[in-house]
């Protein structure tokens, strides 16, 4: 758990912040081997020392230094950079939330929020087998659709495809939407998802976070969640930001802890019902075996 | 890719067997433009300028009541190249003309003071337009010598009654300096001189330097998408002082 | 702004007191514009400029686009209230040739190929001028591209540098600039000790050049010094009091227990 740290503090203690997790699977090492100051661009980091490199950072020779401004993270196998800022650049395998902005005839435009644009072809986007001489397709996503999906190919110059055949993969209905820098997120979503699972519990919101800076979500108390996410956002760099969430979630009203027998319950709760829609859950039905995440 | 000039430059070769820092065949010639009162054209290799100056009337600016004014121009006419469109001038175009305009006016090429008619009234004003009519490389070289030569070439036309007797001249143009412009360029670990439009357009950075002939400097412009070292500056800067030189004599007086 | 015959140098000093090689006293601030992507405002004595950058973001036109790397766009203005003639609104060829000179002492720092197809927008205001104008938005771009995550090899520091009443100096304000028998613009990026910007007016032997070349060398660096600090600066953590007033209650109500 994260605790605010006692002990001197110097005077110019440049973030000395929490290790940045990404999708929690790597969040251990980091809490290890994370420095604690930030480095701006030209930055001298470290030694290479035959390590991996990550993108943000560059090398002339044996040294590496800082492309962007940010945390380095030194460890035995790798050197990177968690940037404080930055536009989100497709990668593959990325889960996004994107919107429909265009309906072509073999698949869609999707703004990814991101300077390149994704494209999601019919076949990756529908399991039924469509026609697309006769259909429009449309009638399964329309111009201005949410949609939570997969980056599927990314090519050198950043033309990207997204696909609908991942798990979890759904068009996103009711909500809202919110943007955040993308490299916000791995701290939103804590080490193990630990942020972001307290703040749907102690909200009640169901919430989507998209690698790409864009988040959704859906429930009576969105807007205390809406909030936190924008405190972590503008306070990432800081430590004891967990505890700072928790206490401004509290306990909401009107937000039943979900034990293990409402979990089971697939009707969706009163209070997610929107002005008086019923909120039903289109769901894509799950490919078989055919396409597994290695695939992609 | 990297084209063929390329290949030959890192190599110190130059497209047309030239050495690194010899200069094209260059032609000078002056009072081309019947209607300028002052013009010249200058052909390097296969880069070609004119100017023409025109002599007008204007105001001084208040905090130099005796100075008469210059006021250059270039113009990218589209016939020089497929790479020039129609239009005013673009960032290239404006950028050229400052050079040259800096190169002749820091240099005090030109007593300013002798083109005041009355003080704080009415002053001479020096037109230099620069035509670019054909690009192959070095424009910024090739336009500031016919500018220069444009300038020796100008006479100031007789006022009667404040009207210009176009035609009719009083006296010289006092040029009573001679800057050359001379624009060194670097590619890889290579420095050259003059430049093809082939061999510009693999460079890495340019400067041009205006040199007066006492060997003062008059002007630096650095152009190029890439940086240089504070030697690789004072080298390029020591290499147009020695060629501005040989340039000069072609100067006629 | 005018020239004067008056001098520039009394008693060993300049008019606004300071030694030779001395800088005017800068301000450096970042996230000045809140909607851009990273913004910067800088202040070198009463020069100041402003600037905001976007990007890398979608190219349009898409002739525009360079399908192997992304563009820069630099946009350097000065507002019409910034001098003390008013400046017509609008581009000035002075403001075209200057924005050319400026984006170039970017193109060789920013990791352009990084993001093919987009472009990099840097908009440069400068709203009061007093001499040095485009090297003060250069420091300002400078951090502005840092605070918008643009990937570059090294901040840029800009400084001019120049000759006055026979005297080399650093840091030209107005009434310098205007009477300067020189005056140099130099931008580099300082860790690496590589020069991206030299412009240069006047008369100079090759000898002053090359000190002035020094001069601004040892000056850039210090400005860089400025810029880290005042980025890091703005990142420091900001202590969350309650936490440290409610932790420090726990520790004592724990030692209390025993």
């Amino acid at each position: 758990m994260d605790r605010f740290e006692r002990g001197p503090r110097e005077e110019y203690d440049y973030g000395r912040s929490e290790p940045q997790p990404s999708d929690g699977g790597e969040a251990a090492e980091l809490h290890e081997h994370a420095h604690r100051t930030i480095v701006i661009p030209g930055e001298y980091i470290d030694d290479k020392k035959g390590r991996k490199l990550g993108n943000d950072v560059y090398e002339e020779g044996e040294r590496v230094f800082a492309k962007v401004l940010g945390i380095p993270v030194i460890s035995e196998n790798e050197i990177k950079i968690i940037p404080m800022s930055g536009v989100y650049i497709p990668g593959i395998s990325d889960n996004v939330i994107g919107v429909i902005t265009e309906v072509g005839i073999s698949g869609w435009t999707v703004d990814i929020n991101s300077p390149y644009i994704a494209f999601l072809p019919v076949a990756d986007g529908v399991d039924e087998f469509v026609d697309t001489n006769r259909t429009d397709i449309s009638r399964f996503f329309d111009v201005g659709d949410a949609l939570f999906c997969k980056i599927s190919k990314v090519t050198k110059n950043k033309t990207t495809r997204v696909s609908m055949r991942a798990m979890g993969a759904r068009k996103l209905l009711g909500g809202v939407l919110m943007r955040v820098k993308p490299v916000k997120i791995p701290r939103i979503i804590g080490k193990g998802g630990s942020m972001i699972n307290m703040i749907k519990q102690r909200t009640g919101c169901v919430i989507y976070v998209g690698k790409n800076g864009v988040i959704w979500l859906r429930g009576d108390n969105k807007a205390k969640a809406i909030e936190a996410i924008l405190t972590i956002e503008r306070e990432s760099h800081t430590t004891g930001l967990t505890d700072k969430i928790a206490r401004m979630l509290g306990d909401l009203p009107g937000v039943v802890q979900p034990t293990a027998a409402a979990a089971a319950e697939t009707k969706p709760a009163e209070s997610e019902v929107e002005s008086g829609v019923e909120v039903e859950e289109e769901k894509i039905e799950r490919p078989k075996p055919a396409w597994e995440p290695a695939n992609f | 890719m990297k084209t063929y000039a390329y290949d030959l430059l890192v190599n110190d070769k130059r497209i047309d067997e030239r050495a690194m820092e010899e200069y094209r065949d260059i032609e000078l010639k002056r009072g081309i433009i019947k209607n300028a009162e002052g013009s010249a054209a200058c052909r390097m290799g296969n880069t070609k300028v004119i100017v023409g100056v025109k002599m007008g009337i204007g105001t001084p600016f208040s905090d130099t009541p005796d100075d008469g004014n210059l006021i250059v121009n270039a113009e990218f006419t589209p016939l020089a190249s497929p790479e020039f469109e129609a239009g005013p001038p673009g960032e290239d175009a404006t950028e050229l003309a400052r050079v040259v305009d800096r190169g002749i006016r820091e240099s005090e090429a030109v007593d300013f003071k002798k083109l005041c008619i009355t003080s704080g009234e009415k002053v001479w004003m020096m037109n230099v337009d620069i035509h670019i009519i054909n690009h192959d490389g070095n424009l910024i070289d090739c336009a500031f010598l016919a500018a220069l030569s444009a300038l020796m070439d100008t006479k100031i036309p007789k006022l009667q009654d404040d009207k210009i007797m176009r035609g009719d001249y009083e006296s010289e143009l006092a040029v009573q300096h001679k800057p050359i412009e001379v624009t060194v360029c670097k590619v890889a670990d290579k420095f050259l001189l003059d430049p093809a439009k082939e061999e510009e357009d693999v460079v890495d950075t340019k400067l041009t330097v205006a040199v007066r002939e006492d060997d003062n400097i008059c002007a630096l412009q650095k152009q190029g998408a890439k940086d240089v070292s504070i030697d690789d500056i004072k080298r390029m800067v020591e290499t147009a002082m020695a060629k501005s030189a040989e340039l000069r004599k072609l100067l006629k007086e | 702004m005018a020239k004067t015959n008056d001098k520039l140098i009394v008693g060993g000093k300049r008019l606004d007191g300071r030694g030779f090689d001395e800088l005017r006293p800068i301000t450096m601030r970042i996230r000045a514009v809140e909607k851009a992507d990273g913004s910067a405002q800088v202040s070198f004595g009463d020069t100041e400029a402003i600037v905001s950058v976007y990007g890398p973001r979608k190219l349009y036109p898409r002739f525009l686009q360079e399908s192997e790397r992304g563009i820069l766009r630099y946009r350097y203005s000065m507002a019409p209230f910034s001098c003390t003639d008013r400046i017509p609104p609008g581009n000035s060829r002075r403001g075209i040739e200057i924005s050319k000179a400026s984006r170039l002492a970017f193109e060789p720092v920013a990791f352009l190929d990084d993001f093919p197809t987009t472009v990099v927008d840097v908009f440069t205001e400068i709203l009061q001028a007093d001499g040095s104008t485009r090297v003060t938005g250069i420091n300002a771009a400078s951090m502005a591209m840092a605070v918008a995550g643009v990937p570059m090899r090294d901040l840029v520091a800009a400084c001019s540098v120049g000759k006055i009443d026979g005297q080399l100096v650093a840091d030209l304000n107005g009434i310098e600039d205007n009477n300067s028998e020189a005056d140099v613009a130099v931008a580099m990026m300082p860790t690496k000790d590589r020069v991206t910007l030299l412009q240069m007016d006047g008369v100079l032997t090759k000898d002053e050049l090359f000190t002035l070349l020094q001069m601004a060398r040892e000056n850039c660096r210090k400005i860089y010094e400025l810029q880290k600090a005042a980025i890091k600066d703005s990142f420091k953590q900001q202590p969350d009091v309650t936490a440290v007033a409610e932790a420090a209650e726990e520790e004592a109500a724990k030692e209390s227990q025993g």
